[in-house]
């Protein structure tokens, strides 16, 4: 996954850490112990970051980083550098097992409401993360989104920043299910038109 | 109030919704099946997590908590210290919610003691001792509609499987047919028909048996009796799994 041939945008402090990075992997690839300490030197932050977000408590999250490093330490051979940035690679591969393991915790507790168009009371308490994305404003894809409506803004950065599924996304916007796959359907719609524009 | 797309809006919806991870159970299993073997669809994912990737970057640094790396080092050695063939199945990032979960899981059970078991009725005596030989891999399928539901066991020489089905019904007309997909962007390249009730021990083609890796997909699906005639997927692909280390 996030793969696609694009202008990495994360690695802010340019292509001198990308290279070191992506040769580390390399050599990660290749068995090396110290390459997978480097990775981890320059990573952990980011990624222990996402697996925080997403699974919003700090021991699954350590748990989350430990799995996500050994994967790394096993899977760096199939990263290949000429289709996406290393620090992409990453943090996606940090964010999809972050949603699993959030996923597979969810079927372990009790699900009464999991699959029902269950309506809660929303949390309209302020995102107390919200200044946390700040340094993604300046960036198209945030000027996008806030053409969208506000529900299909949220819903979309529900989605992204805290891995919730449509029922996990209706419960917390308070309305029914296909309501919800309505909304993102059509925000989905417009976001990509306005990124295409 | 319903909304229509059309068929093109459909696919690029589902492939937005499956990057941002609101897809579950068999949505979500329907939508890797078809990144694996549905080349559009595949296309469709990539640009979405193109577009989306600029939202990482809205993840604050947390700094983990400094023992973290030792303990993986630590485990890194105890895996190498039980020998590559013993790494745990990471069984819980592959779990699902729904009677899929429980119906792969009967059908794992049973294809690891055919393989296990079964396989070798008569070890030849200039057989490897078990901790040199490559581990069993494992895969295990369900369709969204419950119609399918098998677990494929490849042998540790690759050169034979294990297809234990647990459900495999087949339309009048129609076979099921089992493809493997090398990784990401490799074409399908057929494993055989699959037909139940019973477990069958299959052979694997001699071409594949490299291919046949952790990073692999297993994919099946929906073919005219006999199978597919032009030698890739020419029906639904209604259900897939990753090839794990058992």
């Amino acid at each position: 996954m996030w793969q696609g041939a694009h202008v990495d945008r994360l690695a802010k402090t340019g292509s001198i850490e990308r290279d070191e990075l992506a040769a580390a992997l390399g050599r990660v690839a290749g068995g090396s112990r110290s390459a997978l300490a480097e990775v981890y030197h320059k990573t952990s932050a980011k990624l222990f970051g996402i697996c925080i977000r997403i699974l919003g408590e700090r021991a699954e999250a350590e748990d989350a980083l430990q799995d996500i490093f050994i994967s790394v330490w096993r899977k760096a051979g199939t990263f290949d550098a000429a289709k996406a940035s290393p620090i992409t690679w990453l943090a996606a591969l940090a964010r999809n097992r972050s949603i699993d393991r959030k996923r597979s915790q969810a079927s372990r507790a009790p699900t009464s409401a999991m699959g029902d168009e269950a309506i809660e009371v929303a949390d309209e308490a302020p995102d107390a993360l919200a200044g946390l994305e700040s340094a993604e404003e300046a960036g198209r894809i945030a000027l996008c989104l806030g053409e969208l409506e506000e529900r299909q803004n949220r819903a979309i950065r529900a989605a992204f920043y805290e891995g919730l599924s449509y029922p996990e996304v209706a419960r917390r916007l308070a309305v029914p299910l296909g309501t919800m796959k309505s909304w993102v359907r059509r925000g989905l719609l417009r976001l990509r038109e306005c990124l295409e524009r | 109030m319903t909304d229509t797309f059309t068929p093109q809006e459909e696919r690029d919806l589902v492939a937005a919704e499956y990057v941002l991870g609101l897809l579950e159970g068999e949505a979500l299993m329907s939508a890797r099946g078809r990144a694996a073997t549905e080349p559009a669809f595949a296309a469709a994912v990539a640009q979405w997590e193109a577009r989306l990737e600029p939202l990482f970057e809205g993840f604050a640094e947390v700094a983990p908590p400094a023992h973290l790396w030792e303990s993986i080092k630590r485990s890194l050695d105890s895996q190498e210290a039980a020998g590559s063939s013993v790494v745990p199945l990471q069984s819980r990032e592959r779990l699902w919610r729904g009677w899929a979960v429980a119906m792969t899981a009967v059908a794992a059970g049973l294809a690891l003691v055919l393989a296990l078991g079964v396989a070798q009725p008569d070890p030849p005596p200039s057989a490897p001792p078990a901790e040199q030989r490559a581990p069993t891999l494992f895969a295990s399928l369900a369709s969204e509609d419950g119609r399918a539901a098998l677990a494929v066991a490849f042998e540790p020489g690759r050169d034979t499987m294990v297809v234990t089905p647990a459900r495999l019904l087949a339309a009048t007309g129609r076979d099921h047919e089992l493809w493997l997909i090398a990784g990401e962007g490799a074409a399908p390249v057929s494993l055989g028909i699959v037909r139940g009730p019973t477990p069958r021990r299959m052979p694997v083609p001699a071409a594949l048996r490299g291919a046949v890796a952790p990073e692999a997909t297993v994919a099946l699906s929906v073919e005219p009796t006999g199978g597919s005639p032009t030698g890739s997927p020419t029906g639904p692909v209604i259900a897939s799994g990753s090839v794990t280390r058992v």
